[in-house]
């Protein structure tokens, strides 16, 4: 019993001290590598030419940032904020995408409803919006999927008031479901309450840039 | 005389602080400008890039050269090669538990059923691995708190040092291009909203000057 001990305890200290050989080597040559890196401040040029290089870069990205109205939205925390440059002017809760994938059961087309992250820019402004219900509601909903100009996709009163659109099919709408604001749970289109879309919709104008992240 | 010598001590004595203070000025706006360089690059693209601040501690979400969400780092430590100041592409994300994209079924009310299927923030890994161009690996983690804390934290500090130094010594023997290693230790809510909002293909890059 006393032998297995110690051959067990001999064991340990063995993979102990390989491995402390090891971490030690290992740091020993990733340190050497980074010693031997240029240093992030290395390189030519004086005091005033570097001066005015930044100062113009800074220009520069400075210059990139949104003017006027512009919308900002956060995909996991729900929340949409209209902005003048860079103020806020009005938060809202939202409702965003599920990342819930649909498979098509005839064929192999698949949807995954997420909001798309980036910039994007209001490309149309429109009231009382009709649904045009593309291919996945129907299969959603287990339905025959009509022609394309079938007037059977068409559904009046589930977008809210107002929409916005700001391209490949993506919106931001009203909702039937409020309780709901605040969850993601839409198809990819940003869910919005009716007081604050109508405030999007009366102070932003088409070209407005969209960010969302 | 002695008027004279003492002019020339403070006159060295002047030199001796003004040219090392100079050579900072001049070593910090040359990073300064390395660094506008990597945000110009970005900025001028319309998608969301990421920039992780290891100097500063901060992993922030931007637009258009605009910090949009900025997320606190808590610990962190670097293994390996120094990362370039350049754009990276995340390649993917790795986790143990992967978050599952939920296949939709046919429903009738719809509103009812999403309740129970939508994917939040909540259900994002809180551990997992970022993966980017030019062999940088990234292992972000939400520190737990309390006891479970404390032995994840055990086990990732004993992992993190001997799994590190083994694949060095391993790229070493092979002849692979060196790798950098970063461990990042985050709130648990901000490691997620990180895996939410960080995508394949975004591009970002990394600060960190072990030099300063």
């Amino acid at each position: 019993m006393k032998a297995i001990v110690w051959f067990l305890a001999g064991i340990v200290v063995i993979v102990a001290v390989l491995f402390s050989a090891a971490e030690g080597i290992g740091y020993y040559l990733s340190s050497s590598a980074a010693k031997g890196a240029p240093r992030l401040g290395d390189g030519g040029g004086d005091l005033k030419s570097l001066k005015d290089k930044n100062l113009k870069l800074k220009a520069r990205v400075d210059a990139l940032a949104p003017k006027g109205v512009n919308i900002v939205v956060d995909t996991a925390r729900n929340i949409l904020w209209l902005k003048n440059g860079s103020e806020t002017v009005r938060q809202a809760v939202v409702s965003c995408g599920t990342g819930k994938k649909l498979v098509d059961p005839a064929g192999k087309r698949e949807w995954v409803f997420d909001t798309p992250r980036g910039e994007h820019s209001v490309q149309v402004k429109k009231v009382a919006p009709d649904w045009v219900k593309p291919d996945w509601a129907f299969i959603e909903d287990g339905e025959p999927i009509p022609p394309k100009n079938s007037t059977e996709r068409i559904e009046s009163g589930v977008l809210g008031d107002y929409a916005l659109g700001i391209g490949n099919g993506y919106y931001l709408h009203g909702t039937l479901y409020k309780r709901l604001l605040g969850r993601n749970v839409s198809h990819g289109c940003i869910r919005i309450g009716d007081e604050d879309l109508e405030a999007l919709y009366k102070n932003v104008p088409i070209g407005a840039k969209v960010t969302i992240y | 005389m002695r008027q004279t010598i003492s002019a020339l001590l403070i006159f060295v004595c002047l030199v001796a602080s003004v040219v090392p203070a100079v050579a900072d000025e001049l070593y910090d706006l040359r990073k300064e400008n390395r660094i506008l360089d990597a945000e110009f690059a970005l900025a001028k693209k319309p998608s969301i890039y990421f920039v992780f601040d290891l100097d500063k501690s901060l992993a922030q979400f931007r637009a258009r050269g605009v910090t949009h969400r900025e997320l606190n780092i808590v610990k962190w430590s670097a293994w390996g090669r120094i990362p370039t100041l350049k754009a990276l592409s995340l390649l993917r994300k790795e986790a143990l538990v992967k978050p599952t994209i939920k296949t939709g079924d046919s429903i009738a009310d719809r509103a009812v059923k999403k309740d129970a299927e939508a994917q939040e923030l909540k259900d994002m890994p809180v551990s997992y691995d970022l993966f980017f161009e030019d062999n940088v690996v990234m292992h972000v983690r939400g520190r737990m708190e309390g006891f479970k804390g404390r032995i994840a934290d055990l086990w990732d500090s004993i992992y993190w040092r001997y799994s590190r130094a083994i694949i060095t010594l391993v790229d070493q023997y092979r002849k692979n291009p060196s790798s950098t290693y970063i461990y990042l230790s985050m709130n648990p809510e901000e490691a997620q909203a990180l895996y939410w909002a960080f995508q394949e293909n975004f591009e970002s890059f990394i600060i960190h000057d072990p030099h300063r």
